[in-house]
């Protein structure tokens, strides 16, 4: 296979030719003629450097406001829609996760949940004044404290882990989190190191009995050429605004993954949009290799053991992720298709007059929410805040299948509104394209809490959901 | 709500793009409603919409676009979406034999899903890969003229008849709607019975809004 993905020669064809109208390159160097107009991807304004312990910090602040604080501090939920239909009220310690979780966000010090309501309308306001900045440098000390306490234990608390990342993981940090939260490795310390030599060697193992085999051309069936096709298209279009993707060794990789994955999970398959997946993972962990922000990583001098490495726990980890939403990729997409509905019925709950307007309209959930689950909503924002997304996905554990129904209806109700001006046709063309450019982590960590706050409301009086 | 002036019609048609996945319907589609072009799109999960309008005959034609995904995995999603489409364009890559192989499948696609008069264009795109063609020009007037399709190369990336592969199927299905609009009644489904000729799609709710054009007419 071509590392350009099935597409040979093609970058070639650019030198000293003008294309008519805009034409986009994501890749440095492969641009056409002088002159031409030319765009690089979307690249989000906002950076939040993974690696920035300070970002980070930032990044801990809103995630310590306390999901019910920041939701009455804004418009959206009615409380009394929610308890006039039966549900139970939120704020009561009877309900469970949200008391628990409550209760852990106060001792991280208090009072610092203010900034966190209504930002979101303007597009993630960069108000931090001094005062507050502060206060986010020493709760970030305290959150990181925290997470290295629990990290420190001969057996790590998975709930309390869990717990804490919900609201987001120090990029220092995530690494190690992600891999005890999704089970890739044992909490029990002492069999961490052999577990994790063991998980690595036996990819090392998968890659000539799969991907070697059918790569060379040898014996594949059909539908494997097939499958192995449809990677290597889907391979260069991955992440096109991130630089780190067109890295010809992380392409390979990439193709290893998807494809290995592809044929030991034949119930579904590779199914495009899971490339997409991989990607909050593949940055985590390279991210353990790298130095400074991510636009400028660059693979020179890793070594490829190292680089192996990073693509058997890339592996491992989709294959955890993926265990739990299978059905998402089956045939027919069940699991998508339920998810949608979900979403759909939250919304009919929490904003009927949204659900009346997009239903006199024609519009169907299915037509713009189909692509928010089968990415899991990582297509709808920057590339920087899929990783903070992913912090609270696999927090979620098995539970995310019904917390992304909550969280698909929180960020459709960021524009609820706004969407109530619009006709069918302008609808599908906003929520194809929502307007998420700008967003930064408060703005994702909102749409979070609200969902938080949705489920616990709606819990027990959802059993019809499923 | 008073209408737009940009958005005032007389027709309202709705195409779909169908294919196999890379073979450059999302850019076929980005170009001619936008003039862009991207090297590396991302793919399309399910399906995305775009529309533009075009003068045909001094009439105002608007096409609802709908680009699907190329995977068999969606097809039982997609399939959904050929309900009420006029036309088809049905694009392979002119440097990928399969994907021409596959035009087949593609066409028992529409015949099950999709109406029986849909107007139907095979488009081969990529054609400014001169080099690497595998897929030669013959072949595929030939298939098309067996088939009763109509035909043209394209390049998303030069912008070679791309304006024409959409013209030419919105005229031909222009056509069709307005001479059974004068035949009146024997016109089965895609002709609308009072001589309005206007709803041709039924997923398109906001033509309701612009009945103006019709019944004013
Ligand atoms: N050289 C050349 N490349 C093209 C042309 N059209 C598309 N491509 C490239 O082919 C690749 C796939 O194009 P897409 O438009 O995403 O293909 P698609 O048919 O929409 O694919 P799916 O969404 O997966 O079904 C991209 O890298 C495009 O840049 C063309 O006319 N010429
Ligand atoms: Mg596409």
């Amino acid at each position: 296979m071509s590392s350009d993905g099935g597409f040979p020669g093609v970058r070639g064809l650019f030198k000293g030719r003008g294309f008519p109208g805009t034409v986009k390159f994501s890749r440095k160097g492969a641009s056409p003629s002088e002159g031409e107009e030319q765009q690089q991807q979307q690249q989000p304004p906002r950076h939040v450097d993974p690696r920035d312990p300070v970002a980070a910090g930032i990044a801990g602040l809103s995630v310590e406001s306390r999901p019910m604080e920041s939701i009455s501090s804004t418009s959206a939920p009615p409380p009394s829609a929610a308890s006039s239909r039966g549900a139970r009220p939120s704020s009561g310690s009877s309900a469970g996760d949200a008391s628990r979780r409550t209760s852990s966000a106060d001792e991280g010090g208090g009072g610092a949940g203010g900034g966190g309501g209504g930002a979101q309308q303007q597009g993630g306001a960069e108000q931090q004044d001094g005062v507050e900045v502060t206060q986010l440098r020493s709760m970030s000390s305290t959150r990181v404290a925290k997470f290295m306490r629990l990290l420190d234990e001969q057996v790590v608390d998975l709930e309390a882990l869990r717990e804490l990342s919900w609201s987001g993981i120090p990029p220092s940090l995530r690494p190690m989190c992600w891999r005890l939260l999704l089970g890739y490795l044992p909490p029990n310390r002492e069999r961490r190191m052999q577990i994790l030599t063991r998980k690595r060697r036996e990819y090392r193992d998968l890659v000539p009995d799969y991907y070697e085999q059918a790569a060379s051309g040898l014996d594949q069936s059909g539908e494997e050429l097939g499958a192995l096709r449809q990677v290597a298209v889907d391979v260069p279009r991955t992440a096109p605004g991130v630089a780190f993707f067109h890295d010809p060794q992380v392409q390979k990789s990439l193709e290893r993954i998807l494809y290995i994955w592809g044929l030991r999970h034949p119930a579904s398959g590779y199914v495009q949009g899971i490339n997409d997946l991989v990607t909050p993972f593949m940055c985590t962990f390279m991210g353990e290799h790298m130095q400074g922000p991510l636009e400028g990583w660059s693979l020179d001098g890793l070594p490829e053991s190292q680089l192996l490495d990073v693509e058997a726990d890339c592996y491992w980890c989709l294959c955890k992720l993926l265990d739990g939403i299978q059905d998402h990729y089956t045939y027919a997409q069940p699991g998508i298709q339920r998810c949608v509905f979900h979403t759909q019925e939250l919304i009919r709950r929490v904003e009927e007059p949204l659900a009346a307007h997009l239903e006199a309209e024609g519009l169907q959930f299915i037509q713009f929410a189909f692509r928010w689950v089968n990415c899991l909503l990582l297509r709808e924002v920057p590339f920087p805040l899929a990783i903070r997304l992913w912090d609270t996905y696999l927090s979620e554990g098995s539970q995310l299948k019904d917390f992304l129904g909550y969280t698909l209806a929180a960020f459709l109700l960021s524009w609820s509104s706004q969407l109530q001006q619009l006709e069918f046709q302008e609808l599908i063309m906003f929520l194809q394209k929502p307007p998420t450019a700008d967003w930064c982590e408060k703005d994702i960590e909102l749409v979070l809490s609200r969902a938080y706050m949705w489920r616990a409301s709606f819990k027990g009086a959802s059993s019809h959901f499923s | 709500m008073v209408p737009k002036p940009d958005d005032d019609y007389d027709y309202l048609f709705k195409v779909v793009l169908i294919g196999d996945s890379g073979v450059g319907k999302s850019n076929l589609l980005s170009r001619f409603t936008r003039n862009e072009f991207s090297l590396e799109s991302k793919s399309t999960i399910g399906v995305e919409f775009a529309t533009r309008s075009i003068q045909v005959d001094g009439k105002t034609i608007k096409a609802q676009i709908w680009d699907t995904a190329g995977q068999e995995r969606y097809r039982a999603i997609t399939s959904a979406y050929y309900r009420g489409a006029v036309g088809a364009l049905l694009v392979y890559d002119i440097t990928k034999q399969t994907t021409f192989e596959n035009v087949e499948r593609w066409l028992k696609e529409l015949r099950d899903h999709a109406d029986a008069n849909i107007v139907i264009m095979l488009v081969g795109n990529k054609s400014d890969l001169r080099h690497l063609r595998s897929v030669q020009t013959e072949d595929s007037k030939a298939f098309c003229e067996r088939e009763g399709l109509s035909f043209i190369e394209t390049s998303a990336l030069e912008a070679t008849n791309v304006e024409q592969a959409f013209q030419r199927i919105l005229t031909e299905i222009y056509h069709i709607v307005s001479k059974k609009a004068l035949a009146s009644e024997d016109g089965p489904s895609a002709a609308p019975s009072s001589g309005t000729a206007i709803k041709v799609t039924e997923a398109a709710p906001d033509a309701k809004k612009k009945q103006s054009c019709c019944s004013g007419a």
